[in-house]
């Protein structure tokens, strides 16, 4: 699916009236259309209807927030705001809200090639990408992509995976068959006294609610227990490293890892080696290897399978000359008949056959080691690991009493981190575990819940003669779960490994790598990377999605740059216009230095530079000096085209 | 129509269940119109109530259990 935005038009709100062409009033979309909007012009009225406008969102406005994008001044009965798409390179969708400020609603009109329609009605095809859910994606706000990294966004990063690939509707259709079966068992319920039901029903209810306050807890737990681990690790890198620039204690600390590392490595040597034989049972026990061998031997000589084998024969003896080359005479037939009876067998001989080659190519010759032989090593590796760790204890600790502060203070923070990371284990692990004799409302144990919420919901099912559907109702939800779980893993590893090559492309010099998508995106070895390294993962990741699969949609992004400095500007300007097929960046003119100027030469020149103003007194003023071409006029809004003069608007004359 | 992934998800989780065929198309359907955009609410129902009639059922489960 292809989505281009190719112009949007406002009247009567509270941005100043204009038409935006994106296309300068032909067909060519340009790769990147810069739209310079000096703070009140309106920016955010009209990135608002721009979202509404393709996601229909604006029918659920309430009175209040219609209101609030009417023209101030000339408060008009009514504001319009129309939006054109192009759809696959040629069709054309034309959105119009109509703003209604007496009645303080909105109401669409949808135009889809000669199909003109009240509503908001998009073609189906086109609509399921328009979904409010997706069209959150389509709206970047230069801010986001630094909170995918930090978790502090509203969506969760692993749920835009969900939204992307439609795996939301796996949910509802679960959410859809667990409603269904409320409503019958609701229905059904009434026979049954409405107390009890009641009673039950709140029971359920309170157990749920405490199930799900335990799925988010054990959900943090485990986020804040990764954090503590990398930073635990860093602690402890940044404590050797401070021991091996000690004169002190250099020689032996670097002795200790030596030997932490070459036990480290034993150790994996050792596990490689098991893991790879481990499905091999005359590996773990050799003395199996003798006793198939002593099996195959006892079976009777190898003979030959009768079935197949006797024709062979049958037609041998009806040669002038046997396969030996000697004449077929009566004392070879009756020879080669005599011989044949006896090293013919029956059908079972076949499979014999087969059993006693499968033992002698399976057992071959012991294995060296052996799994004894590993597991003492394995043993002995251990040891190794334990000592060296040990001897590394042992310095720090020698250090700390020494009196180096730097030591005493990171062992300190340490101690307090591994009590942390210690009680979020414990924590996880009371979550994990399975419920015991004891177990009651008010434990961490989620099997517990699990299995108290399935007798309640098989009671409230009895209860309400649903037993059935509740079956056909679990086997769905469980199937669904099953199906969404192995998908959402597939895709997930696909975006990463995808993302993860453009980044090793794209940020040569410093390089940073997405391990894992979660509830925000983690980086490899870091908690965060540089604002622009930071930025460039939240575009590469968003960008990956937008155009995965051969689909491409719009970005429209509102401050690219803002917060950015020169280096990080540069980098994301060169970045975005290798990753998204049309990007629409709002900027003010503070944003231009640095990034403007690498954006467009990485979109080969195909820009549109469009300078939108509210006009006033000031702003009339200017229009002289800035020159470039009037694209749209009204009595209280202009918009210019032309570089030099989205160029020349001055930064403090108009901010 | 859904992405492959969710495809080989859904017949995948169909088969380890031991369903028939016919519960993966009959998701399948239904996630195909979902995504289209032009679910209608009863509609929507009407082809839950098809996939229902393929999953297990109470005797199954309860065999299962046991």
């Amino acid at each position: 699916m292809k989505i281009e935005l190719i112009s949007w038009q406002a009247q009567g709100l509270r941005c100043p009236d204009a038409k935006i062409d994106l296309c300068s009033g032909g067909d060519h979309v340009p790769k990147v259309a810069l739209i310079q909007m000096p703070n009140g012009t309106g920016k955010t009225t009209t990135l608002d209807c721009l979202r509404a406008a393709m996601d229909g969102s604006a029918r659920s406005w309430s009175e209040k927030r219609v209101l609030e994008y009417q023209d101030s001044e000339k408060k008009p009965d009514t504001g319009k705001f129309l939006t054109t798409l192009k759809i696959e390179g040629s069709n054309r969708l034309v959105i119009e809200m109509t703003f209604d400020f007496d009645h303080g609603c909105v109401t669409y009109k949808t135009t889809y090639g000669s199909k003109n329609e009240d509503g908001y009605c998009p073609p189906p095809k086109v609509g399921r990408y328009l979904d409010p859910q997706f069209s959150e994606l389509l709206f970047f706000n230069g801010e986001l992509a630094n909170q995918l990294i930090d978790g502090t966004q509203g969506s969760e990063a692993s749920a835009i995976i969900d939204t992307f690939y439609g795996l939301y509707h796996l949910k509802r259709l679960q959410d859809l068959a667990q409603a269904a079966f409320e409503d019958a068992a609701k229905k059904g319920g009434r026979t049954v006294k409405a107390k009890t039901l009641t009673i039950l029903e709140a029971k359920l209810g309170k157990l749920r609610k405490r199930q799900g306050e335990i799925v988010t807890e054990q959900s943090d737990a485990k986020e804040k227990a990764a954090q503590l681990k990398t930073e635990i690790q860093a602690l402890e890198r940044s404590t050797e490293e401070h021991l091996l620039n000690s004169e002190k204690f250099r020689e032996r600390e670097q002795e200790a890892i030596d030997n932490r590392h070459r036990a480290e490595m034993e150790l994996e040597d050792q596990l490689q080696k098991i893991s790879s034989n481990f499905a091999n049972p005359v590996f773990l026990y050799d003395p199996l290897r003798e006793q198939l061998q002593k099996l195959a031997d006892n079976f009777e000589v190898l003979r030959l399978p009768e079935p197949s084998s006797a024709p062979f024969f049958k037609e041998l003896v009806k040669e002038d000359v046997c396969i030996c080359d000697r004449e077929m005479n009566d004392g070879a037939k009756a020879a080669i008949e005599r011989r044949a009876e006896e090293i013919l067998g029956d059908s079972v001989t076949g499979f014999l056959n087969s059993f006693k080659d499968s033992v002698r190519n399976f057992c071959g010759e012991a294995c060296d080691p052996s799994f004894e032989g590993l597991m003492e090593q394995l043993n002995n590796s251990l040891e190794a690991l334990d000592a060296a760790q040990s001897k590394l204890d042992d310095i720090r600790r020698e250090a700390e009493e020494s009196g180096d502060m730097d030591v005493s203070a990171k062992q300190e923070e340490l101690k307090e981190k591994k009590k942390k990371i210690q009680d979020l284990s414990d924590f996880i692990d009371e979550t994990e575990r399975k419920t015991q004799a004891g177990d009651g409302d008010d434990c961490d144990c989620l099997d517990y819940y699990a299995k108290e919420i399935q007798q309640a919901e098989k009671k409230l099912a009895e209860l309400t003669g649903s037993l059935d559907l509740k079956a056909r109702t679990d086997c769905l939800k469980e199937l669904l779960d099953v199906a969404y779980r192995e998908a959402h893993n597939k895709l997930k590893e696909s975006v990463i490994d995808d993302a993860n090559t453009q980044l090793r492309e794209i940020l040569k010099f410093n390089l940073v790598q997405i391990e894992d998508i979660g509830k925000s995106v983690k980086l490899d070895g870091r908690l965060s990377g540089s604002v622009g390294q930071n930025l460039s993962v939240g575009y590469v990741f968003l960008a990956g999605l937008l155009h995965g699969g051969g689909n491409q949609f719009p970005l429209v992004v509102d401050s690219p740059a803002g917060a950015l400095d020169d280096v990080a500007r540069r980098q994301v300007g060169g970045l975005l216009p290798e990753l998204i097929g049309q990007l629409v960046a709002f900027v003010i003119a503070s944003e231009r230095e640095w990034f403007v100027e690498p954006l467009a030469e990485a979109a080969g020149n195909d820009v549109v530079y469009l300078t939108h103003l509210r006009l006033n007194e000031y702003t009339s003023g200017l229009l002289p000096s800035l020159g470039g071409e009037k694209v749209s006029e009204t009595d209280d809004g202009i918009v210019l085209e032309g570089k030099e003069c989205f160029f020349q608007l001055g930064v403090d004359s108009v901010e | 129509m859904p992405h492959e992934e969710v495809i080989e998800g859904v017949k995948n989780a169909a088969v380890a269940k031991g369903l028939p065929e016919s519960a993966a198309d009959r998701i399948l359907a239904w996630l195909n119109e979902a995504e289209s955009g032009s679910f209608a609410a009863k509609e929507r129902r009407e082809q839950l109530h098809k996939i229902l009639e393929v999953m297990h059922g109470y005797d199954t489960r309860a065999q299962e259990e046991a």
